[in-house]
């Protein structure tokens, strides 16, 4: 069956900003808002440009755009919701998008879906609690011929078979050790 | 509305006459022509979410939804086709295979209008498989639980939370069908903006929205539906109260999207279910101090012994009476009568007597001309104002409905709202201008913004003294931009309305409620608009029957204190010292409290749903409560063991 789930983005990796986090991510919303009149219709453009300058829309920057264009809160969250460019979590280090094209639909991308999952411990569309990967789908990137695809920091893998997956995981994480030794803090 | 052109349409092959400007769902209503419909609500915006309203229509390509068609001259409509129905059907199995919609363990079943279409359709199966989602049921709210997997989408919580109540705390939150309601940023009801008045669950068409209070308790069909009206405030909501087996299962608004019929959380669930110790029986307290049950005649000697005894001691002015003005006007006056005429004292008063006697020496103080309760106005010109200011009130705690008038019209209309409050006050928030002065330092911010509305309309009207803006902001500690804008915004409407409430009631303040006035005049070139949350069902009532009257009232000491307690809730006051001083207390009471603790005698009396009578609203319109419940056996109504007592003197 393909994962055809209609849980609420709501993840076990609880993400949570300190409150230097929240008055860092309130002040910088506030600084974008400055450009904008308060006005209804600019909801979806202060909130790309909330989007540009955060990463992704926490939810101290949501409360801010209410207040500051006098709309409820619930439709911030609705349109922020609709509309699939907007993020509800902070992106990961690494991008991780698992192509559930026709194509690669056929050649088992829900396995390798699942597989991501497994390993990373976050449903599609979340971060991983230590922010280094992001997990989310898309709709075909146009190389069919390789499927099934994941696109991996906009770098397309091709023909991915879900101990793919291991190996991946753990390039990223020799990296990052190597990284570690280059630069000892 | 009647200068709209006549229009003629023809529907399943009958003319039908309506007006320019109806859908050709209202035509057809308005016809006694059945269609259909689950998304559409009178009252709210039509959105044709459901489908279920589809007609065929000549000249029109598909089937159109009839709540959003406009009706037009000589349309050939046609409401229930064999293609029509199939459609509808096709509708409902689609609706039951979405989600969860297995009415055996639904609160609403029986109530259910998803479930009363499917029988009319005969729906027995659906032919595609369920897809048996699992979505969230949010339980955090005190007395309703949003489940999901019964929601159909129709979105009338959402219009009736935005268009009624005014609140907007619900609306739609993702799309397609994953497509779920959400309360503010997706919180737990019981954690969002939510002020639990109940509107958005009376208006759930399935049990996606139920009450914790009333589920599971029984269905329309086994009881009986009475209409009332709501005593606890003084706005006189109409409800509908579901009774069965002598028991309140449910009380809902009685006109849902009409001004009255609303409800608060207050009106709608806590009344159905109380938890406070009911008073059956007459109590007498015996030589070890307690409070034990004792006989009718027994407790009714000892009162009319008492007070013979103390009439004839100290005098008939030894004795006190204080009543609740929650009861009607008929106990209210049986009770002044009984005071005034049988006893002789001129000792009475309600519990919030001394909001009265500010109000009235308020008005006095600006009109001279001996006005009273009648300059002020009905409570729906909030609903025709174009700013509203707010002044020592919560609306939203102690009068919610109002409180919900006000976000109405701030939300529809655009409506300014000022809100000023010596107190902490969360109204405040959903303000534009939150003014928070100094306590005791508002009747100077309201003397300065009197100087200032009057500079900026040039009004020529007398007034009382202003009060320098320098002056203003010493007083009250406020920043000057901030009275100033306030005054701009006032002197910027030509409608605006003063609502004031219980902070300035229990200021003992008639200045602070003269200048009040005074603003109202200046700012408003129509005449004045000006009300005054009461706080109590019956509180104009009881004021208009001079229960309140006695200035000084405060001063006296009473050696026997009667107290007409009724169903209220115990306050605090004046008369809550008075009574404590009296060397005998007789208590009139529905429920076990602290009054009742230390009172000598205490009488049972019945609950608001156990009595009928007159209720004067804060706005003077009289309403009549409906007797809902048969009381339990020893409990007499108030009048009666009112008019016993003076026999027995």
């Amino acid at each position: 069956m393909p994962d055809t789930s209609t849980e609420p983005p709501v993840s076990n990796a609880k993400i949570v900003n300190t409150p230097e986090e929240q008055e860092d991510n309130r002040r910088r919303t506030r600084k974008v808002l400055k450009k904008f009149n308060r006005k209804r219709e600019n909801l979806v453009p202060v909130l790309q440009q909330v989007q540009d300058e955060l990463g992704y829309l926490p939810r101290e920057a949501m409360l801010e755009v209410a207040e500051y264009l006098k709309v409820p809160e619930v439709d911030v969250y609705g349109v922020v919701t609709f509309y699939n460019q907007f993020r509800l979590k902070p992106p990961g280090k690494h991008s991780i998008r698992v192509c559930l094209g026709t194509a690669c639909h056929m050649k088992g991308g829900y396995i390798l879906l699942d597989a991501w999952k497994r390993r990373l411990g976050v449903d599609r569309g979340e971060t991983t609690a230590d922010r280094e990967y992001d997990l989310d789908t898309v709709a075909c990137v146009g190389c069919c011929a390789m499927a099934p695809v994941n696109v991996i920091d906009k770098k397309a893998e091709g023909r991915v078979s879900p101990t793919r997956v291991d190996g991946i995981l753990l390039a990223f994480k020799m990296e990052k050790e190597k990284k570690a030794k280059e630069k000892p803090d | 509305m009647s200068d709209r052109k006549e229009i003629t349409l023809t529907v399943n092959g009958n003319q039908v006459k309506g007006k320019e400007g109806d859908t050709v769902l209202q035509l057809c209503r308005a016809n006694n022509i059945y269609v259909p419909t689950l998304c559409f609500m009178e009252g709210l915006s039509n959105v044709g979410a459901c489908r279920l309203c589809v007609v065929e229509i000549d000249g029109e390509r598909r089937i159109n939804p009839s709540c959003t068609y406009p009706a037009r001259d000589g349309l050939v409509v046609r409401t229930h086709t064999p293609n029509l129905e199939k459609y509808r059907r096709l509708i409902l199995e689609l609706m039951f295979t979405e989600r969860n919609h297995f009415c055996f363990f639904c609160a609403a079943s029986g109530d259910c209008e998803l479930q009363a279409q499917a029988y009319r359709y005969q729906m027995d199966h659906a032919r595609y498989p369920y897809t048996f989602p699992a979505l969230p049921t949010d339980t955090l709210n005190d007395f309703m639980v949003i489940d999901h997997n019964r929601c159909i989408l129709c979105g009338r919580c959402v219009r009736v939370c935005g268009e009624v109540v005014g609140n907007h705390t619900l609306d739609f939150s993702r799309r397609g069908w994953r497509t779920l309601i959400a309360a503010d940023l997706n919180q737990p009801l019981g954690e969002s903006s939510c002020i639990s008045c109940g509107a958005c669950l009376q208006a759930c068409p399935t049990g996606a929205i139920f009450s914790k209070v009333s589920a599971y308790r029984g269905r329309t069909s086994e009881g009986k539906v009475i209409h009332s009206i709501c005593s606890l405030c003084g706005i006189g909501c109409e409800i509908d109260v579901l009774v069965k087996d002598n028991n309140i299962v449910r009380i809902d608004g009685a006109n849902l999207a009409g001004l009255k019929g609303q409800l608060c959380l207050m009106g709608r669930f806590q009344q159905v279910y109380n938890e406070n110790q009911r008073i059956i029986t007459p109590l007498i307290r015996n030589k070890k101090g307690d409070l034990e049950p004792a006989s009718w005649e027994d407790a009714m000697k000892l009162i009319t012994g008492k007070i013979k005894d103390y009439k004839a001691y100290y005098g008939a002015s030894s004795i006190a009476g204080f009543a609740s003005s929650l009861c009607p006007s008929e106990t209210l006056e049986a009770f002044v009568k009984f005071m005034r005429n049988t006893i002789g004292t001129s000792f009475i008063d309600t519990f919030d007597g001394s909001g009265y006697r500010a109000v009235i020496q308020g008005i006095s103080t600006f009109s001279k001309n001996g006005k009273g309760l009648e300059i002020e106005s009905p409570l729906e010109s909030i609903m025709d104002a174009d700013c509203v200011m707010v002044v020592g009130s919560n609306p939203l705690e102690t009068h919610p409905v109002a409180g919900s008038y006000i976000l109405r019209a701030k939300t529809q209309k655009k409506v300014n709202v000022i809100v000023v409050d010596s107190r902490p006050n969360t109204f405040g928030f959903r303000s534009d201008i939150y003014l928070r002065p100094d306590n005791g330092s508002e009747a100077a911010l309201l003397g300065a913004l009197e100087g200032l509305v009057a500079k900026k309309t040039k009004s020529t009207e007398k007034s009382m003294r202003f009060i320098s803006l320098g002056r203003a902001v010493e007083k009250t500690g406020l920043d000057k931009d901030a009275i100033q804008k306030a005054a701009a915004m006032l002197s910027r409407a030509k409608n605006p309305v003063i609502v004031y409430g219980d902070g300035v009631l229990s200021a003992n303040n008639p200045k602070l409620i003269a200048r009040l006035l005074d603003l109202a005049k200046l700012a408003n070139h129509d005449g004045l608009k000006v009300i005054s949350l009461k706080p109590r069902g019956n509180s104009r009532g009881a004021w208009e029957l001079g229960l309140a009257n006695q200035d000084g009232m405060a001063k006296i000491k009473p050696k026997m204190a009667y107290v007409l307690f009724s169903d209220d809730t115990f306050e605090t006051g004046d008369w809550v010292d008075q009574v404590g001083q009296a060397e005998f207390l007789v208590a009139q009471a529905s429920y076990r409290s602290q009054l009742t603790d230390c009172a000598d005698v205490v009488l049972p009396s019945p609950i608001w749903a156990e009595r009928k009578g007159k209720y004067v609203s804060l706005d003077g319109k009289v309403g009549h409560s409906q007797k809902v419940l048969e009381p339990s056996s020893g409990i007499k109504d108030d009048v009666e063991i009112i008019t016993k007592l003076a026999k027995g003197i």
